[in-house]
């Protein structure tokens, strides 16, 4: 896949969106909406946790400042599905597991934090991404209910069992 | 302010906390042991003990290690008195110019911990995320080789 994605990044933005066209036009039935757009109230205390951890264990390559952005060329995490996707996991998947070495060609690497951060730390930070960076409504659980900290905190803890050891 | 276990003793630090654990343990409490490589988790030069397990201490925030046990090179040995795998590595003359070194002894240590006589294989996937830009694995692997044969498994302490 990799491949593929750096091929398609050199792609000439109409040819992008009309590839995105025609793929959105096989959703069948529809694709689902993406959540609302919000705005986070400015310094939201429940957002802190998720804030400092972000600053000293994500920044230093996800920062809009960070050199890793501006080298890659890389899109903000606002546009990661991980963060504005209508689950929480694959961004739970990420923060845990990093993303390993390819060891042939082209390669996007990021290390894995399951040791480094407890499964409440891990939950802040994606309260903290989806809200402030991703600028979207919470995440919800299987009967529409907002997904608070704790009841994401609960997703890491299954998919930390789920996980093979 | 967050309380830090280092080496056994409790510190109280007034930083930021989100500063990364390695810039505390140089800047503050002085144990320059680990090193600042890359800072983005991709060298492991800044490899330390959390929980005995291994974490890259330029990637983790001090309000991430608040109650935990953080251990450094610092506690395996002395100049005078290395540990098993401080030992090690000097006899096998494993370090070119050293920077990684602090990195891959802890590494190892954790692996070595928990599994006193891993495989070569073992010991290679578990060594993976740190480099050495000197190219000096072979010695690095031979030092850690050679403690993982010791049939004493106390002596890894």
């Amino acid at each position: 896949m990799a491949p593929v994605a750096h091929s398609l990044s050199t792609t000439p933005p109409e040819d992008a969106a009309a590839i995105a066209h025609y793929i959105m036009s096989l959703q069948n039935p529809e694709a689902m909406p993406a959540a609302a757009v919000i705005k986070p109230a400015a310094n939201d205390p429940a957002l802190l946790p998720g804030r400092t951890l972000f600053a000293g264990a994500c920044a230093g390559c996800h920062s809009s400042a960070a050199p890793m952005m501006a080298a890659g060329g890389r899109p903000s995490l606002a546009l990661s599905s991980a963060v504005a996707g209508p689950r929480p996991d694959n961004l739970i998947q990420t923060i845990l597991n990093g993303l390993p070495w390819a060891h042939t060609g082209q390669s996007s690497y990021m290390p894995p934090f399951a040791v480094t951060l407890s499964d409440a730390q891990v939950a802040s930070i994606a309260v903290y991404l989806r809200a402030e960076i991703g600028q979207r409504a919470p995440w919800q659980d299987d009967q529409q209910r907002p997904l608070d900290a704790r009841g994401i905190e609960q997703r890491v803890t299954a998919i930390r069992k789920e996980n093979p050891q | 302010m967050t309380t830090l276990t280092v080496n056994g003793v409790s510190h109280t630090l007034a930083i930021d906390p989100s500063t990364p654990l390695l810039y505390a343990l140089r800047n503050q409490l002085e144990l320059n042991g680990a090193k600042f490589g890359c800072g983005l988790g991709q060298c492991g030069a800044c490899t330390v003990l959390v929980d005995d397990q291994p974490v890259f201490g330029c990637l983790t925030p001090l309000a991430a290690c608040a109650g935990r046990k953080v251990r450094t090179i610092e506690s395996l040995g002395t100049q005078a008195k290395p540990g098993a795998l401080q030992a090690a590595f000097i006899k096998h003359q494993a370090a070119q110019c050293g920077y990684c070194i602090a990195g891959m002894v802890m590494r190892a240590q954790a692996l070595l911990e928990k599994n006193p006589h891993p495989t070569e294989a073992q010991i290679r996937t578990h060594m993976e995320p740190n480099l050495c830009r000197c190219g000096t694995h072979m010695r690095i692997l031979g030092a850690i080789r050679e403690v993982a044969q010791k049939t004493n498994a106390a002596s890894h302490k």
